[in-house]
C-alpha cells in the first residue's frame, strides 16, 4: 500500500512538474492540455504521426485555475485535413477528434477563439510522415544556381530506384551557419517532375552551404544531397555609423567627444605616470636579479 | 610554521618567513595555494565550463534554444547584465569618494571593492555579446550603430568604465606586486613574470611615490563620475523607451542607488568571507563591518525611497498601460517575486543593519517557547504538509483546502516565530546580523533586475491582453550559473595572486596612526616657537 502510494505520488509530481503536457504513443493518440499559456513551446513539436492512418487528439481544458471560465476554439489544418473547430471549456473539458491525415506535411493547430491573431504564441504543429521506409534507396539531387544579385535559386529533384519522379513529398532545406549550426530554410514540395525549387536570399561575396534531405517516406529510405555557391563580387560595403554618420546630431556627438575624449586622454596621462614611475626605478632590476640568484 | 604550507618548497617557506609578521598576515593566501585552493578552483571552472558549453549550444543553434521570443527579446542575460554592473559600482565608490576625504578604515577594504568592480565588469560587460544571436558582427554596432542609440552609448560607457576600473585596481597594486617581486623570489615562473611586470620597476623612492599619488588621485576624481555616467546609461536603455514600466524619469538615480546598495552589501559579504578564510580578524574588525553596515544601511534605504517614489506614483494614477504590469507585480504572476525584494530584500535587512543599536532584548529569551530551532523545524514541517495536502486534493479530489490553509498559514508563522526568536542572537553578533542583511541585499539585486526587465516584457501593449509567456531555459540558467561562477573564481583568483588588503597602505596607515597616537595634544614649551623679537 505504502509503495502504491509513494509511486503515485512521485508520478503525480513528475506529471505536474513536466505541465504542459503533450503526450504522442505510437498508437498516434496525441493529447494536449490547452490553457492560457498556450498549448506547448515548439520544442515539443518533434510529435510524428503517419499519413493514411488514423490519428486521434485528444485536448484537455487546463485553466482551471482562474475564476471565469476561459474556453478556447481549436482547429486543426494542414496536410490534407481541414476539420471544423472542437472547443475545451470549463463545462466541456475534453475534446476528443479523429481524423486520417491523407498528405505527408504539417498538420497546425490554431487557438482561434481567444487566441486569434497570436497563433505564434499558442499554435502547435504535428509533423505527418510518410509510412515506415522498408528500405529501398531515393536520390535527391540539388542544384543552385545564381537568380540575381540578391538571390539564389535552389532546385531539388527527387526520383525513386527506378528513376521514376516522385511528387508531392516535401523537401527540407538547410542552411549551414556558423559553427556548424544548421537554418531551416523552408521545405518546398516536389510536384509532378519531382522536382521542386525554392529561393533563397543571399548578398554579393556571400557564401551558401545549403543542404536538401528528404525525410523518407512512401517506401523509401531518405535521401540527402548538399552543394554550396559564392555570389559573385565583393561583400557589400555598408555606410559607416555612429560619429561618421551624416545624421548624427553634432552637438551629441560634440558632447560624447568631449566626454570621452577627456576620460581617455585621462587615462592617458595617469598610464604615463605609471610608465614614469619605470623611469625612475634606479638599480632595481639588478636588486631583484641578485635575489633571485 | 612548515606544516602549514605542506605545499610549498623549502625555498618558498624560506620566502615566507623572511616577511615581517604584517605581509605574513596578509601575504599567507598568496603564498600558500593548498587543496582547498585547487578544489575550489576546480568547483568554479567546471561551473563556468557547463555555462561555455550551453553558450556553444546556443552559438550553434541560435538564439531559438532561449525562452527569449519576439515578445520577449530580453531575458536573463539582461538582469545578469545589470546586476554584475550594479555590482561593480562599490569599488568606484568606496575607493573613490574614501580616497577623496581622506578615511583611514577604508584601507583593509578598498581593494576588495576594487577586484569586485574589475571582475563583475568582466562579465557584465560580456552579457550583451550573449544576447546578441551574431556575436561575430559586435563590431558592427560601433561601426554602423547610430549615435542617437543609447545601446551605443552603453557600449562606449561601459568600456570606459572597465579600462578605469582595471587601471583603478591595478594603481594602488604596485607596491604590493614590488614586495612580492622581491621577497617571493621562489615562486613559480610565471607568477615572477607577473610581479616584475606589474610592479613597473617600484623601488618606493618619494619620486615613485609621488608619481603614484598623483595617478591615484587623478583617477579617484575620475572615476566616480564614470560609475554613475554607466550605470545612468545601462538605465537610459530602459528609459529611453515609451514603454510602461520603463518610461520613467527617475530611473538614471534609482539605478544608480540599486547599484551601489548591492555594490555594498557584496563587500560585506567578501569582508567576511575573508576575514574567516584567510584569517583577517586584526584587519577586518568590528569597526569596520560597523562603518560599512552604516553606508548599506544609508543607500539601502535610499534605494527603498527611490522604489516607493516609482511604484506609488505610477500606481496611484494606474494608466492604462501600465495597469496589467503593475498589476502582474502587486498581484500576479511576479508578486511573489516583487513582495520579496521589497520585504525580504529591502525592508527586512534594514531592520537588520540597526538591530545591534536597540537595547538588548533579553526578555525574548525567558519565553520558553522561543527557541529558533523548534519553532523553524515545525514550521518547515507544517509547509511540508501543506505542500502533501495540496498534491493529494489535486490528485485524489478530496476538499482538503481548508486543512491545507491552515498548515500554510501556520507554517508561516512558525518560521517567522523562529525568526523573531533569532533576534537576542543576532543582537549580540552584529556580524552576523550585517552578513545576512547584505545577502538578502544582494539576492534582491538580482531579483529586482529581474522584475524590472521582464515583466514589462510580457506585457506587451498591442498583442495579447493577456501577456506573453518568459520562461528561461536550461541554456540561459546555465549561463546564468557559469557567469556567476566565473565572477567567484576570478574574484577568488585575484586574491590568491595578489594580498587581497592592500600591504603597503594599512602598514603606512598602523604607522600614521602610531605617530599620531605618540604626538602631545597640546604643544609643549620646547615645540612652541619663541615670538620672534
Amino acid at each position: 500500500m505504502l509503495r502504491k502510494l509513494t509511486v503515485a505520488l512521485i508520478t503525480a509530481l513528475l506529471i505536474s512538474t513536466f505541465h504542459p503536457t503533450f503526450t504522442h504513443a505510437h498508437s498516434q493518440n496525441v493529447s494536449i492540455s490547452v490553457s492560457r499559456d498556450g498549448y506547448d513551446h515548439m520544442a515539443n513539436y518533434a510529435v510524428e504521426v503517419e499519413a493514411g492512418h488514423e490519428v486521434t487528439i485528444t485536448f484537455n481544458y487546463a485553466d482551471e485555475d482562474l475564476d471565469a471560465d476561459n474556453p478556447h476554439k481549436l482547429w486543426i489544418l494542414g496536410a490534407g485535413v481541414n476539420l471544423p473547430a472542437v472547443e475545451v471549456s470549463r463545462d466541456n473539458p475534453t475534446a476528443t477528434i479523429t481524423f486520417t491525415p491523407t498528405k505527408t506535411g504539417t498538420l497546425t493547430i490554431l487557438c482561434v477563439n481567444p487566441c486569434i491573431g497570436m497563433e505564434k504564441l499558442v499554435g502547435g504543429t504535428i509533423k505527418v510522415v510518410g509510412p515506415k521506409p522498408s528500405g529501398a534507396s531515393a536520390s535527391l539531387a540539388l542544384e543552385l544556381t545564381q537568380r540575381d544579385d540578391e538571390s539564389v535559386l535552389a532546385r531539388v529533384m527527387l526520383k525513386d530506384a527506378r528513376g521514376s519522379a516522385l511528387s508531392d513529398v516535401p523537401i527540407v532545406l538547410t542552411m549551414h551557419t556558423s559553427l556548424g549550426g544548421e537554418l531551416e530554410l523552408g521545405t518546398p514540395v516536389t510536384v509532378e517532375d519531382g522536382s521542386a525549387v525554392f529561393v533563397i536570399p543571399a548578398v554579393s561575396g556571400q557564401k551558401l552551404v545549403v543542404s536538401a534531405l528528404f525525410e523518407g517516406g512512401n517506401g523509401l529510405s531518405f535521401a540527402q544531397n548538399s552543394g554550396e555557391i559564392t555570389m559573385p563580387g565583393a561583400p557589400v560595403a555598408h555606410p559607416l555609423g555612429a560619429l561618421s554618420s551624416p545624421t548624427a546630431p553634432p552637438v551629441l556627438a560634440l558632447i560624447l567627444l568631449v566626454v570621452l575624449g577627456g576620460i581617455w586622454a585621462t587615462y592617458g596621462m595617469v598610464v604615463f605616470q605609471v610608465f614614469r614611475i619605470r623611469g625612475d626605478e634606479g638599480p632595481v632590476g639588478k636588486t631583484t636579479k641578485q635575489a633571485e640568484n | 610554521m612548515t606544516s602549514l604550507f605542506a605545499n610549498l618548497s623549502k625555498k618558498s617557506v624560506a620566502d615566507f618567513n623572511s616577511l615581517n609578521s604584517h605581509e605574513k598576515a596578509l601575504l599567507r593566501p598568496v603564498f600558500e595555494w593548498g587543496r582547498g585552493f585547487y578544489l575550489t578552483v576546480g568547483g568554479l571552472a567546471a561551473i563556468l565550463a557547463l555555462g561555455a558549453f550551453a553558450y556553444f549550444v546556443q552559438l550553434r543553434n541560435g538564439l531559438a534554444v532561449t525562452g527569449m521570443r519576439d515578445t520577449v527579446s530580453w531575458g536573463l542575460y539582461i538582469v545578469n547584465f545589470v546586476f554584475f554592473i550594479g555590482i561593480s559600482h562599490v569599488g568606484a565608490l568606496l575607493s573613490s569618494i574614501l580616497r577623496l576625504t581622506g578615511a583611514k578604515w577604508r584601507h583593509p577594504i578598498t581593494r576588495m571593492a576594487e577586484a569586485i568592480t574589475f571582475a563583475a565588469l568582466l562579465f557584465g560587460a560580456l552579457m550583451p555579446i550573449i544576447d546578441l544571436g551574431r556575436p561575430e558582427r559586435m563590431l558592427n554596432l560601433i561601426r554602423y550603430g547610430r549615435i542617437q542609440s543609447p545601446i551605443l552609448w552603453d557600449i562606449l560607457s561601459v568600456t570606459t568604465y572597465l579600462t578605469g576600473s582595471t587601471i583603478f585596481l591595478l594603481l594602488p597594486l604596485i607596491p604590493d606586486m614590488a614586495l612580492l617581486r622581491d621577497k617571493f623570489i621562489h615562486a613559480p615562473g610565471w607568477r615572477r613574470w607577473i610581479y616584475r611586470t606589474l610592479s613597473f620597476g617600484w623601488k618606493g623612492t618619494p619620486e615613485q611615490h609621488a608619481r603614484l599619488d598623483r595617478a591615484m588621485n587623478a583617477m579617484a576624481v575620475l572615476i566616480l563620475p564614470i560609475a554613475v555616467m554607466v550605470h545612468t546609461v545601462v538605465s537610459w536603455i530602459f528609459a529611453m523607451t515609451l514603454r510602461p514600466g520603463w518610461n520613467s524619469t527617475i530611473f538614471g538615480p534609482y539605478f544608480v542607488a540599486g547599484a551601489l546598495a548591492s555594490g555594498a552589501a557584496s563587500v560585506v559579504l567578501a569582508m567576511v568571507v575573508f576575514r574567516r578564510m584567510y584569517h583577517l580578524e586584526d584587519f577586518l574588525t568590528l569597526r569596520h563591518f560597523k562603518n560599512m553596515a552604516a553606508l548599506v544601511l544609508t543607500l539601502d534605504l535610499v534605494y527603498l525611497y527611490f522604489n516607493l517614489a516609482e511604484y506609488v506614483t505610477v500606481a496611484y494614477k494606474m494608466e492604462l498601460g501600465d495597469k496589467a504590469m503593475l498589476l502582474d507585480l502587486f498581484n500576479g504572476r511576479f508578486a511573489g517575486l516583487f513582495w520579496f525584494t521589497q520585504v525580504f530584500g529591502l525592508m527586512i535587512p534594514a531592520f537588520l543593519f540597526i538591530l545591534p543599536m536597540f537595547k538588548p532584548i533579553t526578555w525574548l529569551k525567558r519565553i520558553r517557547l522561543m527557541r529558533p530551532i523548534p519553532l523553524a523545524v515545525a514550521g518547515v514541517a507544517a509547509l511540508a504538509a501543506f505542500f502533501g495536502l495540496s498534491l493529494i486534493q489535486r490528485f485524489i479530489g478530496f476538499d482538503l483546502a481548508l486543512p491545507a490553509l491552515i498548515f500554510r498559514i501556520g507554517g508561516f508563522a512558525l518560521i517567522g516565530l523562529a525568526a523573531i526568536s533569532l533576534l537576542p542572537t543576532l543582537q549580540s553578533r552584529p556580524i552576523t546580523s550585517f552578513v545576512i542583511a547584505s545577502a538578502l541585499i544582494v539576492v534582491q539585486a538580482w531579483l529586482k533586475r529581474f522584475i524590472i526587465v521582464v515583466p514589462v516584457l510580457v506585457n506587451p501593449l498591442l498583442t495579447d491582453p493577456a501577456g506573453a509567456i518568459y520562461r528561461p531555459t536550461w541554456v540561459e540558467w546555465a549561463i546564468t550559473a557559469g557567469a556567476l561562477a566565473g565572477f567567484v573564481l576570478v574574484y577568488f583568483l585575484l586574491s590568491r595572486m595578489f594580498p587581497i588588503i592592500s600591504v603597503w597602505e594599512t602598514a603606512h596607515a598602523k604607522e600614521e596612526e602610531l605617530a599620531f597616537a605618540s604626538a602631545p595634544l597640546l604643544p609643549t614649551p620646547a615645540t612652541i616657537p619663541s615670538p620672534e623679537v
